[in-house]
């Protein structure tokens, strides 16, 4: 094969340029298996549990359900139209809104949203595994560390290397794990009726529930929609591979949305009933269906994270293809281990670290999310309604995307509206929150001023040929 | 931006990636391969897949309105 084959061969399967139609052959079953089995991972019980933090089982299951359907709504509308038309990912469709350089803080998130779930996901598959080890006796409780890292280097290295085949081997995580995972979710929670009771469940007070209600009640919505606005580069990632927007778009909201809300709903129950479990599965399950029952339930959910870390790596990889000045010169197994690489120094080194500060990872992604989908909205809604293909991935000046050096400032300004909307609303770091807050919540509010300064700006003080493409 | 756009036109100066060591000539190819999968998607965007007012309507009410309703009574609570 000619240099020049290979290289528009790459072009096309690692995502540089629009998927050919040809290649867009997900159909909405698989969609929807992908969508579910890439949602469905540890990440969700740990969002129940935080969700518990604040609030009791009737209050937690009705926020959770709300927020994560309005939560995934948001990246849907903003990223799908365009991602799922054209068969491209989630920062090529931010060019028209940020520009051909200015997309580059799509990619940044991208690479914090999936390596730091990325991360989270590797270091409970770490723990899961030392802890079947010696709740089973094959290893030591002082061999458990050791245990914990050669999983965790094994994971990413298995992940790696699973990767090298490309988008084919994302279409291993299907239709069969999503099943699986949802019925797996269901004995789960018959578990936790059983072994607790219903009662004790619906009587169960949070352990860190402030006076006001109305705050408690809306930091659980916060939350679940901040988690689900975080699906934002994957989305994109994964409708590419689709056969269009309106195939893709339920596979997305109930296959993400009603998904992450369903399951977290374990992690919810489990943390009430068990409030030393913080949701963690392993400490939960062993306890209630003991080793036996508990241990395959454990390796299955280990199985699904591969899966998800998978999709995550793979989500990243495309993401950095769109570096153009990359394209080209850097091989996909490259590509990939940038991706995955972090997530072991992180998963090894900074475990603690990165799992005693969820919640306010949780903030950072809608504080960072939300404005980029509202820029979106308001450029798809109410201004341009039809991006320029040839602008998106054709660069340079007298693009239609260039602007100024290749940077939207007016999208900029948009951006700093949306983050301090949000940081004004609510502190990320140590959740303080400010009227409306408790009526309103941060992201939405976030989401609303971004976009509607963004599409002041563009309107009337932006050159009007800046949206004629 | 007075320029008239065209892809294949302005390849030379677009920032398509470019292998190293590789000459113009291979560039515009690569530009004008660009071009041609951009003409390829672009005509084989169908109505048939394309999102309906309808299908954002249903959307908005399913996961938009209706967990707002659910907000406000939960919130009241």
């Amino acid at each position: 094969m000619s240099d020049f084959t290979t290289y528009v061969t790459r072009a096309n399967d690692e995502g540089w340029w629009p998927a050919a139609p040809g290649d867009r052959i997900w159909s909405t079953t698989t969609m929807f298996g992908v969508a579910v089995s890439v949602s469905v991972a540890t990440w969700v019980f740990i969002i129940g549990a935080t969700a518990a933090a604040y609030l009791n089982f009737t209050q937690g299951v009705v926020a959770m359900l709300a927020g994560s359907m309005l939560g995934i709504l948001i990246p849907v509308l903003a990223v799908l139209p365009i991602t799922a038309k054209y068969g491209i990912d989630s920062v090529a469709a931010l060019r028209p809104q940020m520009g051909t350089r200015g997309a580059y803080f799509g990619l940044i998130l991208l690479a914090l949203s999936v390596i730091g779930w990325n991360s989270v996901l590797t270091i409970f598959l770490g723990q899961a595994s030392s802890q079947i080890g010696v709740s089973l006796g094959l290893v030591g409780a002082d061999q458990a560390a050791s245990v914990q890292i050669a999983v965790i280097a094994a994971t990413v290295l298995g992940v790696w290397i699973t990767l090298a085949r490309g988008a084919q081997s994302v279409s291993m995580v299907g239709t069969l794990v999503a099943l699986s995972v949802l019925v797996l979710s269901a004995l789960i929670i018959f578990l936790i009726i059983n072994g607790f009771g219903l009662d004790k469940l619906l009587a169960a007070k949070p352990a860190y529930a402030s006076e006001s209600h109305r705050y408690n009640f809306t930091t659980g919505v916060e939350l679940l929609m901040a988690i689900n606005l975080a699906w934002w580069p994957y989305i994109g990632g994964l409708v590419r591979l689709g056969n269009g927007p309106r195939r893709s778009m339920w596979p997305m909201i109930l296959g993400i949305g009603l998904s992450v809300a369903g399951v977290s709903v374990i992690g919810l129950a489990a943390t009430l009933a068990v409030p030393d479990s913080a949701g963690d599965p392993t400490k939960f399950l062993l306890q209630l269906a003991g080793p036996i029952g508990g241990v395959p339930i454990l390796l299955f959910i280990i199985l699904a994270n591969f899966g998800t870390l998978l999709v995550g790596t793979y989500v990243f990889a495309v993401g950095i293809g769109q570096v153009t000045s990359l394209q080209g010169k850097l091989p996909w197994n490259v590509a990939t281990l940038l991706g995955i690489l972090p997530v072991f120094i992180v998963s090894t080194f900074f475990a603690e670290q990165l799992y005693g500060h969820i919640p306010v990872f949780l903030a950072f992604l809608g504080l960072t999310f939300a404005p980029v989908c509202g820029i979106q909205l308001a450029d798809t809604f109410l201004l341009r309604r039809k991006a320029s293909l040839t602008g998106i991935f054709v660069h340079g000046p007298g693009t239609p995307y260039h602007y100024v050096g290749g940077v939207n400032p007016f999208a900029l300004v948009a951006l700093v509206v949306g983050v301090a909307t949000y940081m004004f609303l609510l502190d990320p770091l140590t959740f303080a929150s400010s009227t409306p807050y408790e009526y309103v919540t941060a992201t939405l509010p976030s989401v609303l001023l971004s976009g509607l300064s963004y599409a002041a700006l563009m309107k009337w003080a932006a050159p009007k040929s800046w949206l004629e493409s | 931006m007075s320029k008239q756009f065209a892809p294949a036109e302005s390849a030379s100066s677009a920032n398509t990636a470019t292998p190293r060591g590789h000459a113009s000539d291979y560039d515009n190819e690569l530009a004008s391969l660009l071009a041609e999968r951009i003409r390829l998607v672009e005509s084989g965007v169908s109505e048939d897949t394309a999102l309906r007012a309808r299908d954002y309507i249903l959307a908005i009410l399913v996961a938009g309105v209706l967990p707002l309703i659910a907000l406000v009574i939960g919130g009241m609570q």
